[in-house]
């Protein structure tokens, strides 16, 4: 397995077999659309386990956005690998609710430690799983 | 109208507008004062000679004043008497006011002008500003979000959930937890009066929006009389943890944070 520490030009970095991508406050479609394929390729190349999608500081993400994150998590799981968005915002939480957006499959958490954390217990539990196969 | 101002002694009725304690105040058509009376000149604290025939947003300097706004230009050009709210800088003051306009008209039915008196309304204001903080108040104390353990919050619900309600318990849950990066939030819904399809669609919306934020939310408190209703009504919660008691919630809080409680002096 090759190990990327590198920061690539979109500011994503690997640690520890997670991707970690950081979108900017003002992100748009565009943006996560690049983010997209950037991700893919990158998950491929270093065969990362996880992808952590950092939202921290995002205000707001229009259904646009929404979308292409769903697909962007989609893409990720299919490459075998876990896709979490992290640390997403009250404000762009309400907004998705109140548009009743379809979320049942996407993986969030708050922390980076907590998004760690659910890669490392869902990679055991895979790891379990095909022992057990 | 004429009538009446021929019966009354011209003098008499002057007198009378010069004393009523309401400062009430007339313009001709170029907005230039023509009568201000002796309240009205106490308000602004200056003499008639002063503000005789000075234009009327020299002096009263309200927020309304040569704007499209203003009442009393709309008064003049046609408009229905009405009353508003305005401002009024008086020595560098801003008093919250209340006038109202209406047009001067001659006995051709010509408009020659307006009148309007105003009515200080500061102390209104004030009960109002006061009356808002206390809803404020009130709204706040009824959605407590309480940080119950390191990254654990709980959030009592009692009385009704309408849909302002359940907005405000969802904003103040998702600050909270942005605040204090809560994994586990327990709902507690014993003080809920009523639970209809309403109610539960607001309870799994602030479900879904908790797991959004990287949390995870337990309800507790479901009644039997609740727990009937929300099978007869058909409502699934699979996706939430629920729970009768807030014990029950509280220990599996403490397992999904890896924690256990034991009596003091047992050995783990």
């Amino acid at each position: 397995m090759k190990q990327y520490s590198s920061v690539s030009a979109l500011g994503s970095y690997t640690i520890s077999d997670c991707l970690i991508v950081p979108v900017a406050p003002e992100a748009e479609v565009e943006e996560l659309q690049r983010l997209h394929r950037e991700i893919l390729e990158l998950v491929a190349e270093t065969g990362a386990k996880g992808v952590l999608v950092n939202l921290s500081s995002v205000n707001i993400l229009s259904s646009y956005s929404f979308t292409t994150l769903r697909e962007i998590l989609r893409g990720v799981s299919l490459l075998g690998a876990t896709g979490v968005l992290v640390g997403l915002r009250p404000g762009v939480v309400a907004a998705w609710v109140d548009r009743d957006l379809d979320f049942s499959e996407m993986h969030t958490a708050r922390t980076m430690e907590d998004a760690l954390a659910l890669v490392t217990t869902r990679r055991e539990k895979q790891e379990a799983d095909a022992k057990q196969a | 109208m004429t009538n009446y101002i021929r019966i009354i002694d011209t003098d008499l009725a002057v007198h009378v507008l010069e004393h009523l304690p309401t400062p009430v105040m007339a313009v001709n058509r170029e907005m230039e004062l023509v009568f201000l009376n002796e309240a009205g000149l106490k308000h602004i604290g200056r003499s008639w000679e002063e503000v005789k025939g000075k234009p009327c947003k020299d002096i009263l300097q309200s927020r309304h004043c040569g704007t499209s706004e203003c009442k009393m230009r709309q008064v003049m050009d046609g408009g229905q008497v009405a009353t508003v709210r305005n401002e009024m800088k008086i020595n560098g003051r801003t008093v919250p006011v209340e006038y109202t306009a209406a047009a001067l008209k001659d006995q051709d039915g010509t408009i020659v002008g307006g009148v309007e008196y105003i009515i200080d309304i500061t102390e209104r204001v004030r009960q109002e500003k006061k009356l808002q903080e206390q809803s404020k108040t009130i709204r706040e104390i009824s959605t407590p979000a309480i940080k119950l353990w390191d990254r654990m919050v709980i959030l009592p619900v009692v009385g009704v959930v309408d849909s302002q309600r359940a907005q405000q318990m969802m904003s103040a849950m998702l600050q909270k937890i942005m605040a204090t990066a809560a994994k586990v939030i327990i709902l507690d819904i014993q003080g809920v009066a009523a639970m209809d399809t309403a109610v539960a669609n607001h309870l799994i919306k602030i479900a879904k929006a908790t797991k959004l934020m990287g949390c995870r939310c337990i309800i507790s408190g479901i009644t039997p009389a609740v727990a009937e209703t929300l099978v007869q009504l058909g409502i699934e919660l699979t996706d939430i943890d629920t729970n009768s008691t807030l014990q029950d919630s509280l220990f599996d809080a403490f397992s999904l944070l890896d924690l256990t409680v034991t009596p003091k002096g047992s050995k783990q």
